[in-house]
């Protein structure tokens, strides 16, 4: 997970620390030191690496140079959408599965009021069936891509419990439309 | 064998049928099976692994004389503590378990099939309360697949774990856990 990263990138909407307004980003200096998602909001910027420059939303005010060490990110999904982002990247030979044609992160309690993070990976069911039945083979390849994606969250040390689980693509999208 | 022998002409284990029961439902033809299949198969691979746990808990900490006695045990333990633990044991490689008493050690870090039983349990447990309650939700077949052959994999990982030294820790936790900080 060397080259997993959570450095800022353009287009993220933030807040800056003792400011009230929203933001987004419109530029990055980049960093040389990877921060680890724990320490993302304090490590870069505290040893004076990384800044950025923003745009406050809703008008024309650029704040430029301002460190990473100050921005705050709203969405708590984003450490996990960066991971399976990079997970994406088949990093460190490990295979992001092709009938993945879509995936889902949102926040909210589980049922016993845990505050969670549910990820749910959209797969292709004509990929799973064969003969109009789930192939268990391809079903038990499914079930270690997430089970290996709960463990990689899980090494992120986030606040909120994870749930990852996988659905069918073209069957959600029928009930949906 | 896990709990009590059935006397529905059954040998296996209540969570054994469970179990078979959930395979059964999730082998339905996809093509022609219902909701009420498929959250019916999720709701049993929930139970089957809840009683697996169950009846190691209570052979654990109960002796199995006067008759009964341990099956009453298994009606002491709490979904949600459970479901507590089974965070606390959820990352593999991890040395102590979260949110258990600092003087409760763990003899071994958590090994993977440790990790992998937690993250089981926690699942199905989640699938388990959507397939029972949340009326507007759709479930497809590959839900009913998915989490029976997460369950199929509790059981297998489970015997492989039953000896460890880890697992007294967890079963204890399961059933006493919420009173160890009083």
């Amino acid at each position: 997970m060397a080259d997993l990263n959570f450095d800022p990138i353009i287009g993220e909407e933030v807040c800056v620390l003792g400011r009230m307004e929203f933001f987004k980003i419109i530029n990055v200096q980049p960093s040389c030191r990877i921060a680890p998602p724990n320490l993302q909001n304090i490590a870069a910027g505290a040893l004076g690496l990384g800044t950025v420059d923003l745009q406050i939303l809703g008008n024309n005010t650029i704040l430029e140079g301002v460190p990473w060490a100050l921005l705050q990110y709203n969405d708590e999904t984003r450490p996990v959408r960066r991971t399976i982002e990079w997970l994406k990247t088949n990093p460190d030979g490990r295979r992001y599965p092709d009938y993945i044609v879509d995936y889902e992160v949102e926040t909210g309690n589980d049922h016993a009021g845990n505050p969670s993070i549910f990820v749910r990976f959209l797969v292709d069911p004509d990929y799973f069936y064969e003969n109009g039945r789930a192939s268990q083979e391809k079903i038990a390849q499914l079930n270690e891509f997430t089970d290996e994606v709960q463990q990689t969250l899980l090494s992120l040390g986030l606040n909120r419990w994870t749930y990852v689980r996988a659905g069918e693509a073209r069957r959600e999208l029928d009930v949906a439309s | 064998m896990y709990g009590l022998v059935r006397r529905g002409g059954s040998s296996m284990s209540l969570a054994e049928e469970l179990l078979a029961h959930a395979r059964f439902l999730a082998n339905l033809d996809p093509r022609t099976t219902s909701q009420a299949n498929i959250r019916r198969a999720i709701s049993a691979a929930y139970y089957a692994v809840f009683h697996l746990l169950a009846a190691e808990v209570a052979a654990q900490v109960s002796p199995d004389i006067p008759a009964g006695l341990r099956e009453r045990t298994q009606r002491a333990l709490d979904h949600r503590q459970m479901l507590k633990v089974a965070k606390a044991f959820s990352q593999a490689g991890a040395t102590r378990a979260k949110d258990l008493p600092d003087d409760i050690m763990l003899p071994d870090s958590v090994s993977q099939e440790l990790a992998s039983i937690a993250n089981i349990f926690k699942e199905l447990q989640e699938a388990r309360h959507l397939a029972d309650y949340d009326v507007l939700k759709q479930f497809n077949p590959i839900d009913a697949d998915t989490m029976v052959q997460k369950a199929e994999k509790f059981f297998k990982d489970w015997k492989t774990e039953k000896g460890s030294s880890n697992t007294p820790v967890f079963l204890a936790a399961m059933i006493f856990g919420k009173d160890w900080n009083k």
